[in-house]
């Protein structure tokens, strides 16, 4: 096992080629420009292609054909690129194709700025573009756990042949970390018995379309794509549990957000205190089944976010009323400090008493 | 008795939705004729795009994607790159290639993406409802220029060939019309040495094919064919605009 | 002598006239057959219309060389007037094509022959 020090953006790509992705498409945005310079490079090693795009809008079709002739491929962008991208997912999502866009989140709304946020949770998990459809979305917190996680992503995409979103923001994506990487192992891509690659002597003609024109069939094939998501809803729950045993309050916190609320873990769990963190590791579909783990020891939670609040609003809807919920955030590249995020627990932990 | 001319293999015996009168129908049979003769049957692959066109992978035998609005380029981009030895083509009207989709065909052309466009210029928008297209004339009355199309608000018309010609990567731009029989066989022609240009890997490949739309422009079929010789190839010459060197 | 998808099989087509009256009687929606019999070494051309795919555009008609191709008076399935050669013109056929060239719907079917009166 070779260990060595990656850049966050670069871990993304490196974990891509090594889950057999050979197709990149995507233009330039800070920040996660990294990856795509470093797939440029990596790509033509691998016998793959990286192709830079003339825009976003450009880049997820470009993903739309490449997914349809069977392929996997990816792209990644931030915010304003996603948004420009968001017609192409939701045709993705409906045309069932399998694929792995990335978001490396910067402040907004608008141009923003390019320090770090996770102000695009609502766009990635509750839509974004239009339509009924989900995208499952994982959100790292370690560069390591950048490199697992694309694996998981393209295989995701596969199994549900839907396309998967991997999360991130400007800290993880410029962070440096040593990562472990896997010895060179086969690489199993599933067969695309849908593709369409032109007939080849092939009997039956294939077509990737969302296009659903007969009412009836539309809601069929919106049922269709509901129940693959049910088992996704199902099987795919991911999360981290940190000190959550006894936890009285659960901080509730996803990416680098989450790295913070550790520390303030530690020194809450140093002074006695019975705090936990629970991490969300897919954003969608979001881990009720953890909420459910906690509920009979948990007082309050706190949700801790780089953003307005956004995932709040699914804490609330997994707590379900039975617990008080709370959020605490920093937006515009302000990143929550560890001082501020223990003064807020002490407060609802004194709130909790009085 | 010899079948002089029967329906291609390549189009699917169905009734297509067109309107009367159409020409549609006669492109979409010359792209399957030339299919045919090229023997191009289990290699082509169809790239629908959005307008009337929009269920044009019903009519073509082969495998097929249908495209967003604008973005068959693109998504021609990523097929041809993933399988570079099938014969990819989009079929995209005037509102999808000449307004929304501009971008996406301007850098398909630059890269000199090896797929062929086939670009049917009607000078209006049909599937919508008969809306101002960029390709639309000056003074052509249309339901968004009730009063014309005017410099002022509207600006000009625009020539995608002659745009797509200027780049090095287009290999082969060409403008043809179907208002006559003549000039049926020339697009004809002019398809199959597009999906040659393709097939031999020399870059992009572009059909302009100057088409009528009866319905929105409000001419019976006939009348529209006359409308169209007599409006639009004045502004939109026919003929070649680029050939690459390699294309004998 | 009739096409494959015809309505008539194993008639002797002696007697043009008549057997187009028959099969104009039967009206056959389907489709409708257009015989020219040899005058002497000229271009035998059969064009078969496909009356309930025609739109009634009359491009056909409009490009035909000859001007032997009308619009009928019936009405198809869709509402309308298909076009069609009446018999006493249908000697006129060359068998050039051009009317299936122009038609957007693939209605016609042209065939050709070259036959000399031995």
């Amino acid at each position: 096992m070779a260990k060595m020090l990656m850049k966050g953006n670069e871990a993304i790509g490196e974990g891509a080629i090594r889950a057999g992705c050979r197709y990149f498409f995507g233009y330039p945005i800070t920040p996660q420009s990294e990856l795509p310079h470093y797939l440029a490079k990596k790509m033509p090693e691998v016998g793959g292609l990286y192709l830079q795009a003339e825009s976003e809008t450009a880049s997820i079709n470009m993903v739309f054909g490449a997914a349809g002739a069977g392929a996997r491929v990816m792209t990644s962008s931030s915010g304003p690129g996603i948004s420009l991208m968001q017609e192409g997912i939701s045709y993705l999502a409906g045309a069932e194709l399998p694929c792995v866009i990335v978001n490396i989140i910067r402040g907004g709304p608008g141009l923003g700025n390019i320090a770090p946020a996770q102000s695009d949770y609502f766009q990635a998990v509750k839509g974004g573009g239009h339509g009924d459809y989900r995208l499952i979305v994982l959100a790292p917190a370690s560069v390591q756990e950048i490199i697992d996680l694309m694996g998981d992503a393209f295989d995701l995409a596969d199994k549900y042949r839907n396309p998967v979103m991997l999360m991130g923001d400007g800290v993880l994506g410029q962070m440096m970390e040593p990562v472990e990487l896997a010895g060179e192992k086969e690489i199993t891509i599933p067969k695309k018995p849908w593709a369409s690659t032109g007939r080849m002597g092939r009997k039956d003609k294939r077509l990737i379309s969302s296009l659903q024109i007969v009412p009836e069939n539309c809601e069929k094939h919106n049922i269709k794509l509901f129940e693959k998501y049910a088992v996704a809803g199902q099987n795919e729950q991911r999360w981290e549990e940190y000190c959550l045993e006894d936890a009285e309050l659960v901080l509730v916190a996803f990416g680098t957000a989450a790295r913070i609320c550790k520390a303030v873990v530690d020194t809450c769990r140093a002074e006695g205190r019975a705090v936990g963190l629970l991490r969300p590791v897919t954003l969608w579909p979001f881990p009720v089944k953890a909420f459910e783990k906690t509920i009979a020891t948990a007082k309050r939670y706190l949700s801790v976010e780089m953003s307005m609040g956004q995932m709040v609003e699914d804490v609330r809807l997994a707590v379900n009323g039975r617990r008080p919920v709370s959020f605490y955030g920093r937006v515009g590249g302000m990143l929550p400090v560890a001082r501020d995020i223990y003064n807020e627990v002490q407060k609802l932990l004194a709130r909790g008493k009085a | 008795m010899e079948k002089v001319f029967t329906r291609p293999n390549s189009l699917k015996d169905m009734p297509m939705h067109y309107c009367p009168g159409c020409t549609h129908g006669i492109v979409h049979r010359l792209v399957a004729e030339v299919i045919d003769e090229m023997d191009m049957f289990d290699r082509a692959i169809a790239v629908a795009s959005v307008g009337c066109s929009v269920f044009a992978y019903e009519y073509f035998y082969c495998d097929a994607y249908q495209a967003s609005h604008g973005r068959a380029p693109a998504v021609a981009t990523g097929i041809k790159r993933v399988l570079p030895d099938r014969l990819v083509f989009t079929y995209q009207g005037d509102g999808d290639l000449a307004s929304i989709g501009t971008g996406e065909v301007v850098h398909a052309a630059a890269r000199g993406e090896k797929f062929t466009a086939i670009y049917i210029n009607n000078a209006i928008y049909g599937m919508t409802g008969g809306q101002m297209a960029p390709t639309s004339l000056m003074g052509q009355v249309t339901i968004t220029t009730p009063y014309g199309r005017d410099r002022e608000n509207n600006g000009f018309p625009v020539r995608m060939s002659e745009m797509l010609a200027l780049l090095d990567g287009s290999a082969y731009v060409t403008r043809v019309s179907v208002h006559s029989p003549a000039s049926v066989g020339k697009a004809k022609k002019a398809i199959r040495k597009a999906f040659e240009v393709q097939m031999a890997g020399l870059g992009f490949s572009i059909v302009e094919v100057l088409s009528s739309c009866p319905t929105n422009w409000g001419l019976p079929p006939l009348k529209a064919l006359k409308w169209l010789e007599e409006n639009m190839i004045p502004y939109y010459p026919l003929g070649e605009l680029k050939i690459a060197a390699e294309v004998v | 002598m009739f096409n494959k998808g015809g309505l008539v099989n194993n008639i002797n087509l002696g007697r043009d006239t008549d057997i187009q009256k028959v099969l104009y009687a039967q009206n056959c929606i389907g489709r409708q057959q257009i015989n020219r019999f040899i005058r002497g070494g000229t271009l035998l051309g059969r064009v078969t219309f496909r009356e309930n795919r025609c739109k009634g555009c009359e491009l056909c008609k409009a490009f035909c060389p000859k001007g032997i191709i009308v619009m009928a008076s019936r009405i198809n399935s869709m509402g309308f007037h298909p076009a069609t050669v009446e018999e006493e013109d249908m000697n006129k056929c060359t068998g050039c094509a051009i009317c299936a060239r122009m038609c957007p719907d693939l209605v016609i079917e042209v065939e050709k022959e070259e036959k000399k009166v031995g």
